[in-house]
């Protein structure tokens, strides 16, 4: 999953090395509200499923394990 | 619960005004630092806009209005509601409805009022018009809804110029509208201009440039929280729109057209997989006519499913949603309705 992930964070902004540990992605500026909407999409048809608009939150998106926690909250195998 | 439900009133015609000036994504070289046209329209499913600063609102209705009432071959003496929806009226005072009132020559003896919502306007303005109308004491009503030019211009790539009309008339028996409305107010700053009202008025201060979001604005420019209308939308417009189906005893299945507010191509797609929607239900007008607020769903229905629906009986769910935080979904039923030809301004 974490691959995956990597992966698609890079499709949408390939400038920027999403595979550095410890960096947060909503505070170094790596992901927009703009890229928010478009990696929720592309998770959503990616996993077969449908994030819970109460999830979006930065802290969210901050890190890969956050998520792959995000995701498997919302159902993804 | 917001609930409401009128009957005896139904959608005559829709029309729509926009400027004849076209401006197209692909040529734009400045959507983003970050992002290239192709990315953009990928991204929003905006390939064009209408914009003109040369018409207001009120010019772009009043223009769609006079082909409306033509095409309806209505009276205007007959004409006894008007309800205004816009964010950017004419003047700050008196309320442009009133000035609309004259340039229409409607009748003196007219309710003309205004409502200053913005993505979910056209729901509330339906509700007001229904509401008057279903009472059998005046017989027919124009909702005009729109949004164009503000006192500055948004720097955004999304935003656009329309004014739509929506004509109701009084019919006994018609079921009506059935609505759900909402509101949070908490989040009133989730897209807001700062200077220029009451609370915070126009001063040297409001023209100075500060950085928002990456891009340099001024103090009366629509700034936007992103993050939080995003999360917002997709999750406040599915609830709103099955809690409204639950409600009055109808499924989807039962629904020809669901009509989303034309806020973002990829907002409007999470939620249509909410919901579980095939696309054919789902038609969108954004990719040649941007989000124009509370204009984008009568938009949607007049530019859309012209030559499709006119004469054949059609339920609709519609939600608009947005700024306010405020939203608004209703049900309704359209049988010979009249869909004009756009109306454009030159």
């Amino acid at each position: 999953m974490r691959e995956k992930i990597i992966k698609i964070l890079t499709e949408l902004r390939p400038e920027f090395d999403f595979t550095q540990e410890g960096v947060n992605f909503i505070e170094e500026g790596m992901l927009d509200s703009f890229d928010m909407v478009n990696l929720v999409s592309e998770l959503d048809s990616t996993y077969g499923i449908s994030i819970d608009g109460v999830d979006i939150l930065p802290e969210n998106f901050a890190t890969v394990d956050a998520i792959v926690a995000l995701l498997v909250k919302n159902g993804a195998k | 619960m917001a609930f409401i439900e009128f009957k005896n009133v139904r959608i005559a015609g829709i029309s729509t005004g926009v400027p004849k000036h076209i401006e197209y994504t692909k040529d734009n070289p400045n959507i983003s630092s970050e992002y290239d046209a192709v990315d953009f329209i990928k991204s929003t499913g905006v390939e064009s806009r209408r914009i003109d600063d040369r018409f207001t609102t009120s010019d772009l209705c009043c223009a769609a209005a006079e082909r409306l009432i033509e095409d309806l071959n209505w009276n205007k003496s007959e004409i006894e509601v008007l309800i205004f929806v816009t964010q950017g009226p004419d003047y700050i005072c008196p309320a442009t409805a009133c000035i609309i009132q004259d340039r229409l020559g409607l009748s003196k003896e007219c309710y003309a009022a205004e409502l200053p919502l913005g993505c979910s306007g056209w729901v509330y303005g339906l509700s007001y018009a229904a509401s008057l109308l279903s009472t059998g004491n005046v017989r027919k009503a124009l909702l005009m809804a729109g949004d164009s030019k503000f006192i500055m211009p948004i720097p955004d790539q999304l935003s656009s110029h329309a004014g739509t009309v929506t004509a109701l008339e009084y019919e006994e028996g018609n079921d009506g509208f059935k609505f759900h409305f909402g509101t949070d107010g908490s989040g009133w700053d989730a897209i807001y201009i700062p200077d220029g009202g009451a609370r915070n008025g126009v001063t040297p201060k409001s023209f100075e440039l500060e950085e928002i979001n990456g891009k340099q604005m001024c103090r009366l420019q629509s700034r936007m929280n992103g993050m939080d209308v995003f999360a917002f939308a997709i999750s406040t417009a599915p609830k709103s729109i099955k809690k409204t189906l639950e409600h009055y005893g109808v499924t989807m299945e039962d629904i020809d057209y669901c009509i989303l507010h034309q806020a973002n191509l990829q907002i409007d797609e999470i939620i249509r997989g909410k919901l579980k929607l095939p696309p054919e239900k789902v038609p969108y007008s954004l990719h040649v006519f941007g989000n124009t607020s509370s204009a984008t769903i009568p938009i949607t229905i007049n530019t859309q499913l012209k030559g499709k629906i006119e004469n054949k009986p059609t339920r609709f769910i519609c939600c608009g949603f947005g700024i306010g935080l405020s939203w608004g979904t209703v049900l309704f039923n359209t049988d010979n309705i009249v869909l004009s030809n756009l109306v454009e301004l030159d």
